[in-house]
């Protein structure tokens, strides 16, 4: 009753104007899944968004850290929770696309359960190697690999992320045979690098850059289809013969299953706004991200793409 | 050049702002520790926001303040109910609380405050002097070191309590098994976990410790304590006062507790809490008389608390000095610079060196503002025994559960205390000790994961643990160990 | 504590036989891996089978001390059955009702039910305990924390 009052409400309101429903929508303040622990990435990029459109909109946010599993405890309360459009989450590569594929326990299905919103950024992922590795450049890596399968070890923050993935769908794409070495989180992997324990690392650019920076490592190739802006002289991995190829961690709103789609094009549009502030664009790229924003359907088209995209990598792998 | 760091950072520190900052995370922070289950993580991810709205030397001199401010505060409860405040002070309930039963409640509160306070000291000495030459020393070990040392501290540890050590070795095994449930990082394949999403990321140790310690202490204490134990005369203020024999005893432990807790505080992965575990081991080791351990021996207290805050410090140098965070909560710290636009990273020192002395200096500024806070407090905490238990216990149980779900905001959680707590109670009741199933789950873990490591960058060749000389240094001193301890019993049950 | 070599002897039994359960569906379930990329399996089966040794050796190790003394004077154990229950009933009392409940209504459960585990306690006395507490944790979790409790809902999904 109550959802049906809203959406004819906000119907009737949108015929009118659609600025005048964002008075109407939210009608309180929006409770935010954060499927992370506070302080992480994924912390921080909501914080920052809600920030921005809270200064623009004067909406509330009450974030709700909701960590485990990957991301995927987090986003399964999300897909139980109203969709009334009060209460919205943040997603990405892993709980949105990956571990559906990927992970028994996920019970959701990520095209089904939730109310695609707004796509807000992308990040690459670094390849890197010791300053004082054989390694030239990626070719070299590639040339060791096609040499002797399963001579290159490579290290990633974790089995199922997408740096593991990144590769796996490398392998899948080239024939080629890595040896994968997961670590839990980036300390030891970074500090086997740098004593050249481990061959090459693969790792968000964000976290890798300062390292590089510092002339520690040396970064080999970003998995984006395209040169990153912050490193332009980087070769991306598709430039080595693998066209087409690209590994990402993005992040999205999303809402639970059902959202009406006043809320959902009101959510949408002030998202884009707060994307469109220097301030934020300027922060967010400082951190290695490529703003993205756009419509809530060329979000859900995206995610379908992803989502069978991350399916094919797991089973090529023989990954569940 | 080191001088003009040092007035740098004092002139930073001293600001009324960051003062004032300081003062609020130390001070949040000794009141969370005491509160059994709120561990520093959830304290510090509970504020974190508040730190988008300060300028980032403030705000990391607050975060850093809770992190060492809970473990100041952590070891109170452990020693006045037996119910430890933080993971990292478990072990010093083992002989805390039989020092609070005694009457002694007041001089191990003290004496802990001191034992932090000294460990921390330490810590900051070695995070000024020689951040520089440890951080390249931590970029030395490597899974082959790790597996080394974790079997050196489980073997080491292995006669931790008194008692059967047949009971103590199956404590450890039980503890290694439950911290093999979850994920495997090096597969995904999901062990022991019977379906449960929520037993994906594995069991929370803060759920296992205040089971084991908590619920169950709860259990066996109820309508056994009352009031009675406590002489009036224990809560003065003169009662806080040790006497010439626990001054003696407290020095070494106290510098040795330093040792161990610096070393572990700088490797990544490992902390506080085997900092505290390795300590215990350690003194009961070099005792002349380890049957006093668990009784109430002050070297039990003064050991672990001296290593969990100079590993509190010592933590800050692969963050700061390599941009590699060593645990969720350094990560964290990390966070709080990210959201500011400032790149952690190995050149934080060089780049930002107001921010990096800034907070150094806070720490000494923080550890006498808790030295100075605690022991006013001790007289009120001791207080809290003078509550017939009856009426507290219940109160402790509420803690209990609200401070588990805290940490991953999961009800979960929850249920296993409750679990653990039955488990724990009857494990205690048949003369099972705790502690050791506490390390098994701490260290099995982390013994799987850098022995499979080890042997995947090692390519599949066991000798990678010879020919590393750390590692090979390390296997034989805990060959000699253990084969010190067979001579030992040996001889012993040929004299008997 | 005391030592009890006949219950002594079950715990063993039971460990060794856990053990053992453990490290067969262990084989079972989870890959060995090779010498180079160790599986799931390898850390689990050593573990279940040091279990099954170490819960043999207790079990011996107590019969022989029970041959040595006569049973009735060894077995000493008595648990505290009610105590028990109650305690554990008030902490899952209060893990199933927080999210549909609240938080106060969880702390009534878990404070309500354990506070009974003790005969000293009334239940006037525990319904006074009840009210202070909830407004103790309202004070310092809610108040002074601001953490996201509620702390009256109504929520059963």
């Amino acid at each position: 009753m109550k959802h049906q009052l809203t959406a004819l409400m906000g119907a009737a309101i949108l015929a009118i104007s659609s600025p005048a429903f964002a008075q109407s929508y939210p009608s309180g303040n929006i409770q935010y899944i954060v499927p992370y622990p506070p302080g992480g990435g994924t912390d921080i990029l909501a914080r920052q968004l809600n920030d921005q459109i809270a200064r623009q909109t004067g909406w509330n946010f009450v974030v709700q850290n909701q960590p485990g599993a990957g991301g995927s405890i987090g986003l399964d309360q999300l897909s139980r929770a109203d969709g009334d459009g009060m209460t919205l989450g943040i997603g990405q590569t892993s709980n949105l696309a990956v571990n559906p594929a990927l992970s028994p326990e996920v019970e959701y299905d990520p095209q089904t359960a939730f109310t695609p919103i707004a796509l807000i950024n992308t990040q690459p992922m670094g390849i890197i190697t010791n300053a004082d590795s054989a390694f030239a450049d990626f070719g070299d890596v590639l040339d060791a690999v096609r040499a002797e399968p399963g001579s290159v070890l490579y290290g990633t923050p974790g089995s199922g992320t997408v740096s593991h993935m990144a590769i796996e769908r490398l392998m899948a794409t080239g024939d080629l045979e890595f040896e994968h070495v997961p670590y839990t989180g980036i300390a030891q992997a970074i500090s086997d690098v740098m004593a050249g324990v481990v061959d090459v690392y693969v790792g968000s650019l964000p976290s890798v850059i300062p390292h590089v920076e510092a002339g520690t490592v040396r970064l080999l190739a970003v998995t984006s289809e395209e040169p990153h802006p912050l490193v332009p002289e980087t070769p991306t991995v598709a430039s080595f013969g693998f066209d087409g190829y690209q590994a990402a961690d993005w992040k999205a709103v999303v809402g639970p299953a059902g959202m009406p789609a006043e809320a959902v094009a009101a959510m949408n549009e002030a998202i884009n706004a707060a994307l469109a502030d220097d301030g934020l664009r300027a922060a967010l790229e400082a951190q290695g991200s490529v703003v993205l924003g756009g419509t809530a359907e060329e979000f859900a088209t995206f995610l379908a793409e992803e989502v069978a995209d991350w399916a094919e990598v797991v089973s090529t792998a023989g990954l569940r | 050049m080191f001088f003009d760091n040092v007035i740098l950072g004092l002139e930073v520190a001293m600001t009324w702002n960051n003062l004032m900052w300081c003062f609020v995370g130390v001070f949040m922070g000794t009141l969370l520790g005491v509160i059994p289950g709120i561990g520093v993580l959830a304290a510090i991810s509970m504020l974190f926001p508040l730190t988008f709205q300060l300028e980032p030397t403030a705000a990391l001199i607050m975060l850093a303040g809770i992190w060492y401010g809970t473990t100041y505060g952590g070891s109170t409860a452990s020693i006045l109910l037996n119910v430890p405040g933080t993971p990292s002070s478990a072990i010093t309930a083992l002989d805390g609380y039989p020092m609070a039963q005694a009457g002694r409640a007041g001089v191990a509160l003290f004496m802990t405050t001191v034992a932090s306070f000294f460990g921390g000291s330490v810590g900051i000495i070695l995070l000024m002097g020689f951040s520089g030459t440890i951080s390249q020393m931590a970029l030395q070990f490597s899974s082959t070191e790790y597996f080394a040392l974790m079997l050196l501290g489980l073997i080491a540890a292995s006669g931790m309590s008194s008692g059967a050590m047949i009971k103590g070795l199956i404590m450890v095994c039980l503890g290694v098994l439950f911290g093999l449930v979850g994920a495997d990082i090096y597969t995904g394949t999901r062990r022991f976990t019977f379906g449960l999403v929520d037993l994906a990321d594995g069991i929370a140790l803060v759920a296992l410790a205040l089971g084991l310690f908590g619920v169950s202490e709860v259990i066996a204490s109820v309508g056994k304590i009352s009031s009675k134990g406590i002489d009036p005369e224990s809560v003065r203020f003169r009662a806080m006062k040790p006497t010439r024999d626990d001054v003696r005893r407290s020095w070494f432990p106290m510098i040795r507790g330093s040792a161990v807790g610096s070393f572990f505080g700088t490797l990544p992965g490992t902390g506080p809490s085997i900092a505290a575990f390795m300590s215990y081991a350690l003194e009961r080791r070099v005792a002349k008389d380890p049957e006093r351990f668990g009784k109430g021996a002050i070297e039990g207290i003064m050991g672990p608390e001296s290593a969990n805050n100079a590993a509190d410090q010592t933590a800050f140098i692969p963050t700061l000095a390599l941009g590699i965070p060593g645990s969720a909560t350094m990560a964290l710290m990390l966070g709080a610079l990210m959201i500011h636009g400032i790149a952690p990273g190995p050149q934080l020192m060089t780049d930002q060196p107001e921010l990096f002395w800034g907070l150094v200096m806070s720490f000494w500024i923080g550890n006498l503002m808790l030295l100075v806070l605690n022991i006013p407090l001790i007289g009120l905490w001791v207080r809290l025994l003078t509550i017939p238990y009856q009426w507290l216990f219940p109160v402790i149980l509420m803690f209990v559960c609200i401070g588990t779900y805290s940490v991953n905001n999961s009800s979960f959680d929850v249920l296993l205390v409750a679990a653990f707590g039955a488990l724990g109670y009857g494990l205690r009741h048949l003369s099972f000790p705790a502690a050791p199933m506490i390390l098994g789950f701490v260290l099995g873990p982390l013994m799987e994961e850098h022995f499979r490591r080890a042997m995947l960058l090692g390519r599949g060749d066991p000798m990678t643990f010879l020919e590393r000389p750390i590692s090979a240094t390390v296997l034989m001193i805990t060959a000699a160990i253990l084969l010190w301890g067979l001579y030992g019993s040996m001889r012993k049950s040929g004299a008997s | 504590m005391v030592n009890d070599d006949r219950a002594d002897m079950i715990a063993g039994i039971l460990i060794g036989v856990a053990g053992v359960a453990i490290a067969i569906y262990a084989a079972a379930q989870f890959p060995m891996g090779t010498l180079r990329r160790l599986g799931p399996g390898m850390f689990p089966v050593g573990l279940g089978v040091t279990l099954a040794l170490l819960g043999l050796g207790l079990a011996v190790k107590s019969w022989r001390n029970l041959t040595l003394t006569a049973v009735e004077d060894r077995f000493r154990l008595k648990f505290e059955i009610k105590t028990g229950l109650l305690t554990i009933a008030g902490v899952v009392a209060f893990a199933l009702l927080l999210r549909p409940l609240g938080l106060v209504p969880a702390i009534f459960a878990v404070v309500g039910i354990s506070a009974f585990a003790d005969d000293r306690n009334t239940p006037i006395a525990i319904a006074k305990l009840a009210v202070v507490s909830a407004v103790l944790a309202t004070l310092i979790f809610k108040v002074g924390l601001s953490m996201n409790f509620s702390l009256v809902a109504w929520n059963w999904s």
